[in-house]
């Protein structure tokens, strides 16, 4: 073992400084380890400071002691420190980006995480997904929330609601949107002619505001851009716009209505949404039959 | 490996194919870089070309949307990263350890591994072209465009990995020459008698090795959300398309410094020599230089404006980017001042100094109404901004880089470059350029989205885009009296002697081309412009002007030998990245290489012994 | 005694090894790659749609034991470079292959972690939880493997006697390079582990 020495630009440790460097480390983990473990909540909110600064006291002794940069030339402190201090600061400012952002991705997550079912560790219970993850663009029906804005339980997929009976008295249906995505939760819906239509949609987006409009077939966009004429006060639908059908009311987040109409004669018509610029993938077929 | 190395021995010699392969010569290497970077400058230029004629008209069918689509987004991959940055490099081969009195740079053998990583990483995106799969989705490629969805050709796979590969060599060189200015300036030369030229390359060198690693981290997960199934872009998967943006500008904007500083350096040269005056505010023009290296960071989310920040992130960046045009602004009146008052000699390498400080002023200004918010939101996307990158990297990188050429070929190459032609060439090039450019300011504030392949005729977009595009024809003839000039030049120039600007620094001191030694005595220095304090001391004393260094024998002058472990490490790394592109057994091919080529490039014997690495 | 680390074999301008200082500023670039996959983690948490979640795998006492063994290759690490000083040839061998031995070690338990992750549902495509740890963790993992090799290369070059004091600066090097991605591995354990590693499905998260 050598003993401490001096050079002309400052000395090594000897073996006993770097044992208790060491022995600090190790100390501090355990520390840490027993901040934690086995409660969480063990020392509170103080939790993420406490931790971050013993950490950022392993992570200083480390690179002074063991990397040697007390004792070294300053210049590689400088070179070091700059790309060190820089990450920090890059770092915390993309943070800061996203954080401040505090719109769509956080109240994604929110409106449409599944919670996962905690039980054995296995593969059987374990799915990669429990949301089936659209790979082509629009017009893919990919169920996530339809009614209710908490997310309990996600509805199997559903492309088609239950039509009413075919007595075609009164037939109730639900549709709702793609968490944030401007689509209906469903492509297509169908009652038969003649039947009391009870249609509630529920606005799922958090940031979006949206109507549903049933129209004539083909339609959609004509109406859509008349629509963008009229104005907001108008839930963007040209007043007495005979191609109209049935509409709901501009929808804010969250917000649902129950629309009630008369299924007219017998074909096909369109849903959509004639927010400016949603028509063009928030749309759906309605089949009377 | 010794047995290895004994059966191949280290190279001693210079000579043919095989003495360029193992080059490890700053001087060489930088020739290697310079003519790479040209011949993809004539690439990308044609790249250009095709799309200009497309433009000319409205409602063309020269070619299509989706050849439109590879056709931008590889000239403008390209010019960024496999002209300006290359040509940037060239110089920083040549001239830093010659200005800064070194024999080399730090790390000879990864000086020419980042060459010929740079020469395979750019083969290997333009192999893209064989295969017909052609990056398309813009050079800066936004999410989640770049899906595999959206895009499911391997283009984007190629542009991925190409720029990952790009950027080991962009990260090696720049790492060699941080450590070149700090540890190899000749005795006397402190920090502020170093050459403006040589602050920029460091700074740049700086940008490099911080910007790129945040770019390659985004790579990595683009090319793992289009192949591994993950979802870091993906928003159905939870992901944010903008963290892209975010990670891609953090890097992009840097970036852009990197194009200009070392072109900036380069007028910062030429001006002092030509105005037969020292540069003016030399602490000021380096101080500047360091400021805008720091604020770089600051500013990445001018690029985003439009992408729904908040007001908070809006307010912060326009004033941080406001701020940035501040030293940009003082470096520009640092060279007006050295213009002011002197002796102006308006050789060709001037011309093109004063033509990217005028250039670059208009380039700026269109900059600094895009810093603003609310002006940028009319302005992003369409050719308004296209005028704005073309003026600051054409009219500025592109001009300051030809000053440069001019500058110092005859030093490299102990001959002129024809000053006649060199005139009509910078003024073809100059009114090609504005002719080329300046009407898009107008088609972009007057809505013409760019990236667009046509438009109808009902815009009214069509006469500009028709100058547009005959300013094309003009530059195309400037540059092409570039190469006649080139060409020509070598041929038969006129010879050039060591000093023939009467410059004020030590590369002209020695003879042109200089020997392989560089300086046959390593020079003591006592001030800036080093080189005119002799000339005017040896005048002043009445002894006749002083002549190059005289030439020693080089074998008495110990020189780094020359390797192919460069080369081989080289492949063994395109390789792994290919194999990404293949098949995963080409990978690890490529990795079996790379820990060869790091074993050998260890064990390499050196020539002699104290022989550094 | 003399330390030639301290001083540079070649001629320079700051007097400090070439090598030396282009460690270091690599050492300052290779920062800024995990500050950006950090923060893809950072931004990410709290984001996944489906599990599982940290809370539901993360192991911290195991991965605690990894740690500590990280910390202890970093001490064979420094060892290693004193017993170079000293030209202690038969501990140049013993501190560098320990050094080795326990980086592979710590290895074994992320391959072990990253094994049982798989087990349970949770790999790179699944959520982003599984992106980012799995990236993070491994770009970690092949840094550390990447020294294990460098180490071994230092191990064969300590058995053929060409490593002591006139070399220490080569092992010097590899241990800059060591403790840093010690260091990484602080930071990685604190972020991703200690405080991470409790982070439930949406249901726990404030305004969830």
């Amino acid at each position: 073992m050598s003993s401490s020495h001096q050079t002309e630009q400052g000395h090594h440790p000897s073996f006993k400084q770097y044992a208790l460097v060491a022995v600090i480390l190790f100390a501090i983990t355990i520390v840490e380890f027993f901040a934690i473990y086995p409660d969480p909540d063990l020392i509170g909110a103080a939790k993420i400071p406490v931790l971050f600064i013993l950490s950022a006291i392993k992570f200083a002794i480390v690179i002074m002691f063991y990397m040697h940069l007390k004792f070294d030339n300053r210049m590689f402190t400088i070179l070091f420190l700059a790309g060190l201090a820089l990450a920090f600061a890059v770092g915390i400012a993309v943070l800061g980006m996203f954080v401040a952002l505090g719109g769509s991705p956080r109240a994604f997550a929110s409106a449409n995480a599944v919670p996962y079912e905690e039980g054995e560790h296995g593969a059987e219970h374990a799915k990669p997904t429990t949301v089936p993850l659209p790979t082509v663009p629009p017009a893919v029906t990919t169920p996530t929330e339809s009614a209710a804005p908490d997310v309990d339980a996600t509805t199997a997929p559903e492309p088609v609601a239950e039509p009413a009976g075919e007595s075609g008295a009164a037939a109730s249906m639900e549709i709702g949107t793609n968490g944030d995505a401007l689509e209906f939760s469903a492509s297509s819906l169908s009652a038969a002619s003649g039947s009391s239509v009870t249609l509630t949609f529920t606005n799922g987006s958090s940031v979006n505001q949206h109507n549903w409009v049933l129209v004539q077939n083909g339609t959609k966009d004509a109406v859509a851009t008349d629509g963008t004429s009229a104005g907001p006060g108008a839930d963007w639908i040209k007043a007495g716009d005979e191609r109209v059908v049935a509409s709901s009311k501009l929808l804010d987040p969250r917000a649902s209505e129950q629309v009630t109409f008369t299924a007219p004669a017998a074909g096909t018509y369109q849903f959509v949404c004639t927010f400016p610029g949603h028509n063009f993938t928030m749309f759906g077929d309605f089949e009377v039959k | 490996m010794a047995t290895i190395t004994g059966v191949l021995a280290r190279p001693t010699g210079y000579s043919g194919v095989w003495g360029w392969i193992t080059t490890v010569d700053h001087k060489r290497i930088g020739v290697l870089y310079g003519v790479t970077a040209f011949i993809m400058l004539l690439i990308a230029g044609s790249e250009a070309g095709i799309m200009r004629a497309q433009l000319a008209q409205p409602d063309s069918t020269l070619v299509g949307p989706e050849t439109f689509n590879r056709l931008f987004t590889m000239h403008a991959t390209a010019m960024v990263f496999m002209v300006i940055m290359p040509l940037s490099a060239s110089f920083f081969n040549f001239v830093v350890p010659l200005a800064i009195g070194a024999r080399d740079v730090a790390f000879p053998r990864l000086n020419a591994f980042s060459y010929w990583v740079f020469l395979f990483g750019t083969l290997l995106m333009h192999a893209s072209f064989l295969v017909g799969q052609v990056p398309d989705a813009g050079w800066f490629s936004y999410a989640n465009l770049t899906s595999s969805a959206y895009s499911p050709n391997d283009g984007l796979d190629f542009w991925a990995l190409g720029l990952l590969v790009l950027g080991v060599s962009s990260v090696a060189a720049a790492l060699n020459f941080m450590v070149t200015i700090i540890n190899m300036r000749c005795p006397g030369m402190n920090m502020m008698r170093m050459p403006v030229f040589i602050w920029m390359t460091l700074i740049t060198s700086i940008l490099l090795v911080l910007a790129f690693p945040i770019i390659t981290v985004g790579l990595v997960e683009l090319v793992m959300d289009r192949n591994f199934g993950t979802h870091f872009f993906d928003t159905a998967g939870g992901g944010d398309p903008i963290l892209w943006q975010h990670l891609f500008w953090v890097f992009g904007h840097p970036e852009v410094y990197i194009l200009i500083l070392p072109p900036m350096g380069v007028v910062s040269e030429i001006l002092p020599t030509f105005s037969r005056k020292p540069l003016f505010g030399y602490p000021i023009v380096v101080f500047s230089g360091i400021v805008i290296g720091f604020m770089s960071w600051a500013v990445w989310s001018h690029h985003m404006f439009t992408t729904g920040m908040g007001p908070t992130a809006l307010t912060v960046f326009t004033i941080t980017t406001m701020l940035i045009a501040v030293p940009t602004g003082v470096k520009i009146f640092n060279w007006i001042g050295t213009m002011w008052g002197g002796s102006i000699d308006l050789k060709t390498p001037m011309l093109f100094a004063i033509g990217f400080i005028s250039l670059f002023i208009i380039g700026g200004l269109s900059g600094v109404s895009h810093a603003v918010a609310p002006s940028d939101f009319q302005q992003q996307d369409t050719y308004y901004i296209v005028a704005h990158i073309h003026y600051v990297l054409f009219g500025g990188s592109i001009f300051g880089i030809l000053a440069g050429i001019y500058y110092w070929f005859p030093k490299l190459t102990g001959k002129m470059l024809g000053e006649r032609m060199g005139k009509w060439n910078f003024w073809l090039t100059f009114v090609g350029m504005n002719l080329t450019f300046f009407p898009m300011h107008f088609v972009g504030m007057n809505g013409m989205p760019r990236r667009i392949y046509t438009y109808g005729e009902e815009f009214g977009w069509g006469y500009l885009n028709a100058l547009s595009s005959l300013g094309y024809v003009v530059l195309f003839i400037g540059m092409l009296l570039f190469v006649i000039n080139l060409i020509q030049s070598l041929r038969n120039g006129r010879a050039a002697g060591h000093d023939p600007w009467d410059a004020p620094t030590l590369e002209w001191s020695i003879s042109s081309p200089p020997p392989a030694y560089n300086f046959a005595e390593i020079p003591r220095v006592e001030g800036r412009d080093p080189y005119w304090t002799t000339k005017r001391r040896t005048e002043a004393a009445g002894l006749p002007v002083a002549g190059p260094e005289a030439h020693v024998d080089p074998e008495t002058i110990h020189m780094p030998s020359p390797s192919y472990w460069p080369a081989f490490l080289a492949v063994g790394v395109v390789l792994i990245a290919a194999g990404l592109l293949t098949h995963y057994s080409l990978s690890f091919v490529g990795g079996v290489i790379a820990l060869l080529g790091t074993i050998g490039w260890s064990n390499e014997p050196a020539a002699a012994p104290q022989s550094q690495h | 005694m003399a330390h030639p680390a301290e001083h540079a074999i070649e001629e320079t301008t700051t007097g400090l090894s070439h090598r030396k200082m282009l460690m270091w500023i690599f050492l300052g670039s290779d920062c800024m790659f995990f500050a950006a996959l950090i923060a893809t983690y950072m931004v990410y948490r709290g984001q996944s749609i489906n599990g599982p979640y940290p809370i539901d795998i993360i192991s911290v006492p195991i991965t605690t034991i990894s740690t500590f063994v990280l910390l202890c290759s970093s001490f064979a690490m420094v060892q290693a470079l004193a017993a170079t000083n000293r030209d202690d040839q038969r501990g140049i061998r013993i501190w560098l292959m320990a050094t080795a031995l326990l980086g592979a070690v710590f290895i074994g338990f992320q391959i072990f972690e990253f094994n049982a992750f798989k087990n349970e549902g949770l790999s790179l495509g699944t959520n982003l939880f599984g992106a980012t740890f799995f990236t993070l963790t491994g770009f970690h993992g092949a840094h550390v493997t990447l020294g294990i090799i460098w180490l071994l290369g230092m191990f064969v070059l300590a058995l053929k006697g060409r490593l002591g004091p006139a070399t220490s600066l080569d092992v010097e090097i590899v241990g800059l390079y060591w403790h840093f991605v010690d260091i990484v591995w602080i930071i990685i354990f604190t972020l991703l582990y200690l405080i991470g590693g409790f982070d439930a499905g949406p249901a726990a998260l404030p305004g969830g």
